[in-house]
C-alpha cells in the first residue's frame, strides 16, 4: 500500500504544528559503530566496492570516518577466499569475479584483531532494465521505470544518480588578463556546467504481488516545476537489484528510520536488522546490509526541448544583475580582485565624451558557472 | 402556641396535597430488599414476614397500586411515603407496629409537619406568613426562617430524627433530581431522587441545612427539628441548566460501594471544562481522571493503568464504537447532547463486559424526556450540532441528533504551495435512541449511532471511515426478584482509502470489522444480603483484516486480500454482591470465556524451534467453513472487598482478571488510522491480564472533600509487537512478524474532589510505571536484548487540576492544568553514511524521554437570560486552548536540513488556541 498518503496526513498535523529545535545530551556522544556498506557482484559486470566506517555523534560536523587497514573477503561455501583491496578512503574494491553457483558470505578483519561476519547469502540474477522514459504532468516531470519480468527474489531495489547542466544568468565573453591588464576574449565559456544529486534514496518494490514480478510505471523520481535540472540536459542512472527479503527488510527500516520520522502516524523507529554480525562480541551493534546478485543500470537523458516549454529558475541567481558599465581605466580595481566580471563590450556616443567602447560587468558569481558546479564533463556524459 | 398551631395547620394542609404524612414510631425496623413492579399485597406479605409490622387497609384502596423499588436500610415511612406520593393514600405507624392506611382522612392526626416560627429578629407581615405557608415561592423569608420540623410529643428518644421532602423548580414545579442536600450535620451525601424526594436524617436541635445542585443555586434553611417530619424546598432553577443534572443510578458514594477504580463523570462536568475548539468531548474529559493517560494530544486513543489503547472497550449504550475519534483524532465521535455521563472502569468491571484488558468506558447515552418536544444545538468554530427529543404517544420517547463539520475551510485557509488547500477533511455522527415502555413489566430501548469520516488531499487520495452501530434491548421485570435485559446488536467499524494519483497504481484499500452481539443479564435479589447479577453473552466477530484492489482498468495493482477472520466469543458469567455485615461486603464474580476461531481459512504450520519466516512453513492446512480452526477457554475473576472504617470512610481490595482476544495491529505509538484489527488464532493468543488493587476511600463532611487513594499492581501476557520494519498492512501471514510482549504495570492514583460549592472541581495524581518486555520464549530477535523497557505511554507522574468558580450563575469560568512526564521515545544516538546520504543509528526501544507536558486551559461559559418566556434558551461558551502557548511536544525526530542533521520537537498545538460555541436550547 501506498505510505504517501499517510505521511500526507502526517504533513497536515505538522502544518497545524509547531517544529521547534531539540538536542538531547545523548546526541553528543561518540558511539563509533562499524558502518558496513556495499555490494558483492555475482554473475554480473560492475566493480563492486565495499565500504567501512564508523559512526559518529549526531552532532559531528566531520565527515564520515573511514575504516582503513582492514582485511576483507568474500567467503564461498566451498571454501575459497575473494579478497577486496583497498582502493581509498575506507572502500574496498572487489578484484575478481566471482561464480554465481555458489553460497558466500562478507568476512572482515580489522586491524585491531575484531573480525566481523556476513550471513550467508545465495546469489539472485537481477531482471534487467526494459525502459526508463519520463512524463510532463502538472506537478514536474516525472521520471518512471518499467523492469523485465522474471524476479525471483521477490523484490527490487534501486537507487539512481542524476547529473544535469545549467546556466548562469550571464555570459562572459571577456577575461581579465593580468600579465598586460587588460580584457582578452574568453576562449572556453563558463556559463555552463555540471551539477549532480546523489539523493539516497531508497525506491522498493514487492514484485511478489504483481504479475510476473514485472514492473511497470515505478515512479523513480519527480524533477518540480520550474526545476533547474531540466534546464539545459539532465541525465539519469537508475540502478536496480533483486533483492532478497531479509535485504528489503533492512532498505524497508532503513528508510522507514530516515523518511518516516515523526510524525503522528509514523513507525515507531526501530533498531536495523542487518546481516552483519561480530564475531567476537554478539552485542555489538553492526550497522549494514551487504547484497549479493548482479546489478543492472541504465541511464538516460531529458533535453529542456523533450519537455518545452521549461523555465527553469535557479533561486542561486535571483539577485544577479548588472553592475555599473566599466570603462578601460577601471580595469585593475575592478577585476583583479575577482569580485566582477566583464561580459561584453558596448559602443557609446556621447557628446561630450565622443566615442567610446565599455563593458558590461557582473559579480563573478552570476556569470562563473563554477561557483556551483563543475565544468569538467563527467565520463559518461553523451552530447546530443 | 395557638397560633403557631394555626399556621401549622395551613401548612399541614397544603402539604396533604403534596405528598402523604411521614409518620413516626419508635424502635422502627427497616427494611430492604428490591420491589418490582409487585403489588402491594405482595409488598405487604413479604415486609410482614420480615418484620413485626401489621398492616390494615381496605383491599380496594390499593387494588391499583404497585411496588417499584429497591430498598436498602430505608424506613417504612419513607417508602410508604414515597409509595403514596401520587395517590390519596395516607398511613399511620403506632407504636405497636401497626401500620394503618386508608384514603384520603388520616387516621391520626397528632403529627406535626413542618412547623414553622418567624425567627425572633424578624417582624413578618401576616400576609407574608400565608404566602409562606403556601410556598408558592422561595424568597429571602424562607431563608430567614426557623422552620420547625416535627414534634417532641411523638419523638422515639433516640436523639435522631429523619427529615422528607420534596425539592421543587420554583417556575413549573417539576421535581429536581439530583440536588444535593447538605449541612453541617449531614455526613452522607443525600441526593433528591428522579420525583425531587429526599430523606435524610439528622440529629434534633437547630441547624441549617443546604440545597444545591448544578445550576440550581443554593437554598439554605434554618431547621429546628425536634421530631420526624417533612419540609419541601422549591428552588430558582436555570432554565439551561435544568435536564442535564444526571445523577447517574449507578454512581453510589465512593465510600459505600463494594467497586473500586470506577470513574463516574456526568456531561454537565465535562460543558463546563475547556475543551479543544470547545467541542465537548467524552474522552478528552476522562483523561482528567487519575490512571487514565494518553500518548499525544491529537490522539483518540487512551491508556488505562499503564494497558494499550485496543484494551479499553468504548461502549456506547451496549454498543462497542471500535473508532472514538473524528478528523483522525481531534476530536472524540460523541455528540454531547445524547450522553447523559460515562463511568470509566479501570478495574472490577462489571461481570457482564469482558474481552478487554485495562478497562470499559461506558458511555450513557440519552434517552428522550417524556414531557415535551425540546430541542437543542450548538455552533461551534469547526462543527455544529442538532439534537430533538421528546415523546411519541404516551409511551415511546425519543432523542435524535447530529454533528457536522464544516472544516473544509481550514483547509482552504493553507497555502497554496502546501498543496493541501484543495484537501477536503469532514465527518458527520448521527445517533438515534428510543425507549418504548410496552407495558409495567416490559421495556425496550433502540440505540442507532452512524458516524462518518472523509479526509482527502489533492485530488488523489481519499481517507474515510465509518462506525455503525444497532442495537435493541429489552427490559424485563419477571418477579419481584427477578429482572433481565436482553441486548441484540450489531458493530461495524470500516476503513477506506481511495487513490488515483497515477492511473496504473490506482487502488482501492479497505478494512472492516463486523461484530453480532446477543447478551442476557440477569438481576436477582431474593436471598438476603446477597445482590446476583448472572448471564449469557455471544459475539460472532467476522474481520477482513484488508483488501485491496485495483481501481479502474489501467491499474497493474494486483488483487489481494487477507483472509476474513470469523470468531466465536462466549461467556456465562455470575457475580455476587454480598453483604457479610454492615461494615464487611464482597463482591465475587466470574466469567468464562469460549472462544473459537472459524474456518474458512489456511493455517502455516511452521517448524518447531525455528522463527517463523515463508520458509519454515511445514505445511498448511485448510479448514472448511465453520469449522473450529483454535479454540481458547478460560476463566476471569473480579473479586472485590470493602469495610467500612467509619461512616466516612472505607478501605477495598480486589483482583481481576482479564482475557482479550481482538487485538489492534499497530506499531505507531498513536493510534493511526490504517491500524488493523486482528482475531486471536493459533499463533496469536489471547491477551491476559491480571490485576490486584487496593483504596482507601474517604469522605470529609466539614469540607465536602472526597478523597481517594489507590494502588495497582498488574500484569499482561501475549501482547503483541512486531519485528523490526514489520509491514502489517495486507499481511497475511502477521504470525511472521509478531513477537510476543509480557508487561507489568504499577502505579498509585490518589484523587481529591470536591463537588459542592461555587469552587469545585478535582486534583488528580498519578504515579505509575508500564513496562515491556519480548517473551523470554520467543525465537529471534527481541527488543533490547529482552530486557524490560517502558511502554509507549510510560509517563510515571501525571497531575490534573480541574476549577470551576461560579461567579455568578450566568458566568462560570474554568480552568484546567495538566501535568505529565514526556513519554518515551526511541532516540537517535549516533549518524552514519549509508548510500551517500547521512542516516541516523537508534537507541534501544524507548531509552529517552521527550520533555515533560505541560498545559493550561481556561475557559468561561456565559449563560443567556433565564426567562421562560424565551423563544431559545442560549449560551456561550468561550475560552483559550494552552493558554500559556508552551510547545509540549508530541514526539522528537531528527532530520537533514540542508545537508546536516538537526533534531526537531514537534508539538500539535503549540500556540493558544482560542475557540467560541454557542450554544441554545428550545
Amino acid at each position: 500500500m501506498d505510505r504517501k498518503g499517510i505521511l500526507k496526513i502526517c504533513l497536515l498535523f505538522i502544518l497545524m504544528s509547531c517544529r521547534e529545535i531539540f538536542e538531547p545530551e545523548i546526541a553528543f556522544v561518540d558511539f563509533g559503530f562499524l558502518v558496513v556498506e556495499g555490494h558483492i557482484e555475482v554473475g554480473g559486470n560492475e566493480v563492486a566496492n565495499i565500504r567501512l566506517s564508523r559512526t559518529r555523534s549526531i552532532y559531528d560536523s566531520l565527515p564520515s570516518v573511514p575504516v582503513t587497514q582492514a582485511e576483507v573477503w568474500a567467503e564461498s561455501d566451498t571454501g575459497n577466499k575473494y579478497f577486496f583491496v583497498h582502493s581509498a578512503n575506507g572502500n574496498y574494491r572487489q578484484e575478481e569475479n566471482l561464480p554465481f553457483e555458489q553460497n558466500y558470505r562478507l568476512q572482515i578483519r580489522l586491524n585491531n584483531g575484531l573480525s566481523y561476519a556476513s550471513d550467508w547469502m545465495s546469489p539472485y540474477r537481477t531482471p534487467s532494465i526494459e525502459n526508463i522514459y519520463f512524463e510532463k504532468e502538472e506537478e514536474g516531470v516525472f521520471v518512471y521505470l518499467d523492469a523485465s519480468a522474471g524476479n525471483q527474489s521477490g523484490f527490487l531495489f534501486w537507487t539512481y544518480e542524476e547529473v544535469w547542466q545549467f546556466a548562469t544568468p550571464f555570459t562572459s565573453l571577456f577575461k581579465f588578463d593580468t600579465e598586460i591588464n587588460d580584457l582578452v576574449i574568453r576562449e572556453d565559456p563558463i556559463n555552463i556546467c555540471f551539477n549532480e544529486n546523489n539523493p539516497g534514496r531508497i525506491l522498493l518494490a514487492d514484485t511478489e504481488s504483481m504479475d510476473d514480478g514485472k514492473v511497470n510505471r515505478q515512479e523513480i523520481t519527480r524533477i518540480p516545476n520550474e526545476s533547474e535540472k531540466l534546464g539545459i540536459r539532465y541525465s539519469i542512472e537508475v540502478i536496480q537489484r533483486s533483492i532478497n527479503p531479509d535485504a528489503f527488510e533492512f532498505w524497508e527500516v532503513l528508510r522507514k528510520n530516515t523518511e518516516d520520522v515523526g510524525g503522528i502516524f509514523s513507525p515507531m523507529p526501530s533498531e536495523i536488522p542487518g546481516n552483519i554480525k561480530s564475531l567476537d562480541n554478539p552485542e555489538e551493534p553492526v550497522i549494514g546490509f551487504v547484497g549479493l546478485g548482479s546489478t543492472e543500470r541504465k541511464r538516460i537523458y531529458i533535453n529542456f526541448t523533450d519537455i518545452s516549454p521549461w523555465r527553469a529558475r535557479i533561486p542561486d541567481y535571483i539577485n544577479c544583475a548588472l553592475t555599473d558599465t566599466i570603462e578601460p581605466l577601471q580595469f585593475a580595481t575592478f577585476f583583479s580582485t575577482r569580485r566582477f566580471i566583464p561580459l561584453a563590450s558596448i559602443e557609446t556616443e556621447d557628446p561630450e565624451e565622443g566615442f567610446k567602447i565599455k563593458y558590461l560587468t557582473t559579480t563573478v558569481f552570476c556569470a562563473d558557472c563554477r561557483s556551483r558546479g563543475t565544468l569538467e564533463k563527467p565520463e559518461f556524459w553523451e552530447e546530443r | 402556641m395557638k397560633n403557631i398551631l394555626k399556621i401549622s395547620f395551613v401548612l399541614f394542609l397544603w402539604l396533604m396535597c403534596q405528598y402523604s404524612i411521614m409518620a413516626q414510631s419508635e424502635n422502627r425496623e427497616l427494611i430492604s430488599g428490591l420491589f418490582l413492579g409487585i403489588s402491594f399485597e405482595r409488598f405487604v406479605a413479604q415486609v410482614e414476614s420480615n418484620t413485626s409490622y401489621r398492616f390494615y387497609y381496605k383491599s380496594q384502596d390499593i387494588l391499583e397500586l404497585r411496588v417499584n423499588m429497591s430498598a436498602e436500610n430505608n424506613s417504612l415511612s419513607d417508602i410508604l411515603s414515597t409509595l403514596f406520593s401520587n395517590t390519596e393514600l395516607k398511613f399511620f405507624i403506632d407504636d405497636n407496629q401497626n401500620v394503618y392506611i386508608t384514603k384520603g382522612v388520616l387516621v391520626n392526626n397528632t403529627v406535626h409537619q413542618g412547623f414553622k416560627i418567624p425567627s425572633e429578629n424578624q417582624n413578618i407581615p401576616l400576609e407574608g406568613q400565608a404566602e409562606i405557608a403556601q410556598q408558592t415561592e422561595s424568597t429571602t423569608l424562607d431563608r430567614n426562617t426557623l422552620w420547625e420540623i416535627g414534634s417532641t410529643e411523638t419523638h422515639d428518644g433516640s436523639g435522631y430524627a429523619t427529615l422528607s421532602g420534596v425539592i421543587q423548580a420554583k417556575s413549573t414545579r417539576e421535581p429536581i433530581s439530583g440536588a444535593l442536600v447538605t449541612g453541617p450535620q449531614i455526613s452522607d451525601r443525600i441526593v433528591s431522587d428522579q420525583n425531587g424526594k429526599f430523606s435524610v436524617r439528622l440529629p434534633l436541635g437547630r441547624q441549617s441545612l443546604v440545597v444545591q445542585g448544578f445550576g440550581l443555586g443554593q437554598e439554605r434553611r434554618s431547621i429546628n427539628v425536634m421530631g420526624d417530619g417533612g419540609l419541601n424546598i422549591t428552588m430558582e432553577e436555570d432554565f439551561i441548566s435544568l435536564g442535564e443534572v444526571t445523577v447517574s443510578s449507578n454512581r453510589p458514594i465512593n465510600v459505600e460501594k463494594v467497586q473500586m477504580g470506577v470513574e463516574t463523570m456526568d456531561i454537565s462536568t465535562m460543558k463546563k471544562m475547556p475543551l479543544l475548539l470547545g467541542e465537548v468531548d467524552v474522552i478528552r474529559s476522562i483523561l482528567t481522571l487519575p490512571g487514565v493517560n494518553t500518548v499525544g494530544e491529537a490522539s483518540v486513543g487512551f491508556n488505562v493503568r499503564g494497558g494499550a489503547a485496543d484494551q479499553n472497550l468504548i461502549l456506547y449504550n451496549e454498543a462497542t464504537i471500535f473508532n472514538p475519534s473524528h478528523l483522525f483524532g481531534f476530536f472524540s465521535a460523541f455528540n454531547p447532547d445524547m450522553v447523559n455521563g460515562v463511568d470509566l472502569y479501570k478495574t472490577g468491571i462489571p461481570i457482564q463486559y469482558g474481552g478487554r484488558l485495562s478497562s470499559v468506558l461506558d458511555v450513557e447515552g440519552k434517552y428522550g424526556n417524556a414531557e415535551s418536544i425540546q430541542g437543542g444545538g450548538g455552533i461551534g468554530l469547526l462543527a455544529s450540532r442538532l439534537n430533538l427529543e421528546g415523546p411519541i404517544g404516551k409511551n415511546t420517547t425519543f432523542n435524535i441528533g447530529g454533528r457536522t463539520t464544516y472544516s473544509n475551510w481550514l483547509l482552504s485557509l493553507l497555502d497554496e504551495t502546501t498543496g493541501f488547500n484543495n484537501g477536503r477533511a469532514s465527518f458527520y455522527d448521527i445517533n438515534l435512541n428510543l425507549s418504548h415502555q410496552i407495558d409495567g413489566r416490559n421495556k425496550l430501548l433502540f440505540t442507532g449511532y452512524l458516524s462518518g469520516d472523509s479526509f482527502r488531499f489533492e485530488r488523489d487520495t481519499t481517507f474515510s471511515y465509518s462506525n455503525r452501530n444497532l442495537n435493541l434491548s429489552w427490559i424485563r421485570e419477571q418477579s419481584d426478584e427477578l429482572s433481565f435485559k436482553t441486548t441484540i446488536g450489531y458493530d461495524g467499524y470500516e476503513f477506506n482509502i481511495i487513490s488515483d494519483l497515477n492511473p496504473s497504481n490506482s487502488f482501492d484499500f479497505g478494512f472492516d470489522i463486523n461484530q453480532f452481539h446477543f447478551k442476557s443479564l440477569a438481576n436477582y435479589t431474593a436471598i438476603p444480603n446477597h445482590k446476583l447479577n448472572f448471564g449469557v453473552s455471544s459475539i460472532l466477530f467476522s474481520l477482513n483484516p484488508g483488501t485491496i484492489s485495483p481501481k479502474g482498468t489501467g491499474s497493474l495493482i494486483l488483487d489481494q486480500r487477507v483472509d476474513t477472520e470469523r470468531a466465536l466469543e462466549s461467556a456465562i458469567f455470575i457475580n455476587d454482591e454480598w453483604e457479610l455485615s454492615d461494615r464487611f461486603s464482597l463482591s465475587l464474580g466470574a466469567r468464562l470465556m469460549f472462544y473459537q476461531f472459524l474456518g474458512p481459512t489456511d493455517v502455516d504450520i511452521y517448524q518447531e524451534g525455528t522463527i517463523r519466516t515463508a520458509e519454515t512453513v511445514v505445511e498448511t492446512i485448510s479448514y472448511s467453513s465453520n469449522e473450529i480452526v483454535q479454540p481458547y477457554f478460560g476463566p476471569e475473576f473480579r473479586i472485590f472487598g470493602r469495610y467500612l472504617l467509619n461512616e466516612n470512610s472505607s478501605i477495598k481490595a480486589g483482583f481481576s482478571s482479564s482475557r482479550q482476544h481482538l487485538h489492534m495491529v499497530t506499531n505507531t505509538s498513536a493510534i493511526a488510522p490504517t491500524d488493523t484489527w486482528k482475531l486471536s488464532d493459533r499463533y496469536v493468543r489471547p491477551q491476559i491480564g491480571n490485576q490486584v488493587s487496593a483504596g482507601y476511600f474517604t469522605f470529609i463532611p466539614s469540607r465536602f472533600l472526597e478523597a481517594s487513594f489507590e494502588v495497582f499492581y498488574r500484569t499482561m501476557d501475549n501482547l503483541l509487537d512486531y519485528r523490526s520494519g514489520a509491514t502489517l498492512i495486507l499481511n497475511n501471514a502477521i504470525e511472521r512478524d509478531i513477537l510476543r510482549t509480557e508487561g507489568q504495570a504499577y502505579g498509585i492514583e490518589v484523587l481529591l474532589k470536591k463537588n459542592v460549592g461555587r469552587l469545585n472541581g478535582w486534583l488528580s495524581y498519578t504515579y505509575s510505571r508500564s513496562l515491556l518486555r519480548t517473551s523470554p520464549d520467543e525465537l529471534g530477535q527481541k527488543i533490547n536484548m529482552g530486557r524490560f523497557y517502558p511502554s509507549n505511554f510510560d509517563q510515571p507522574h501525571d497531575v490534573f487540576l480541574v476549577l470551576n468558580y461560579e461567579i455568578t450563575k450566568r458566568v462560570m469560568p474554568a480552568i484546567t492544568a495538566n501535568y505529565s512526564t514526556g513519554r518515551p521515545i526511541t532516540l537517535p544516538i549516533a549518524k552514519y553514511d549509508y548510500l551517500g546520504v547521512e542516516r541516523v543509528f537508534y537507541s534501544d526501544r524507548n531509552d529517552f524521554r521527550i520533555p515533560d507536558f505541560f498545559r493550561i486551559d481556561a475557559s468561561v461559559n456565559f449563560e443567556g437570560n433565564h426567562k421562560i418566556e424565551k423563544l431559545a434558551h442560549t449560551s456561550w461558551s468561550l475560552g483559550v486552548y494552552n493558554l500559556l502557548g508552551r510547545s509540549n511536544p508530541y514526539s522528537a525526530y531528527f532530520t537533514p536540513i540542508n545537508g546536516t542533521l538537526q533534531g526537531f520537537q514537534l508539538s500539535i498545538f503549540a500556540r493558544p488556541i482560542p475557540f467560541i460555541t454557542y450554544n441554545f436550547r428550545f
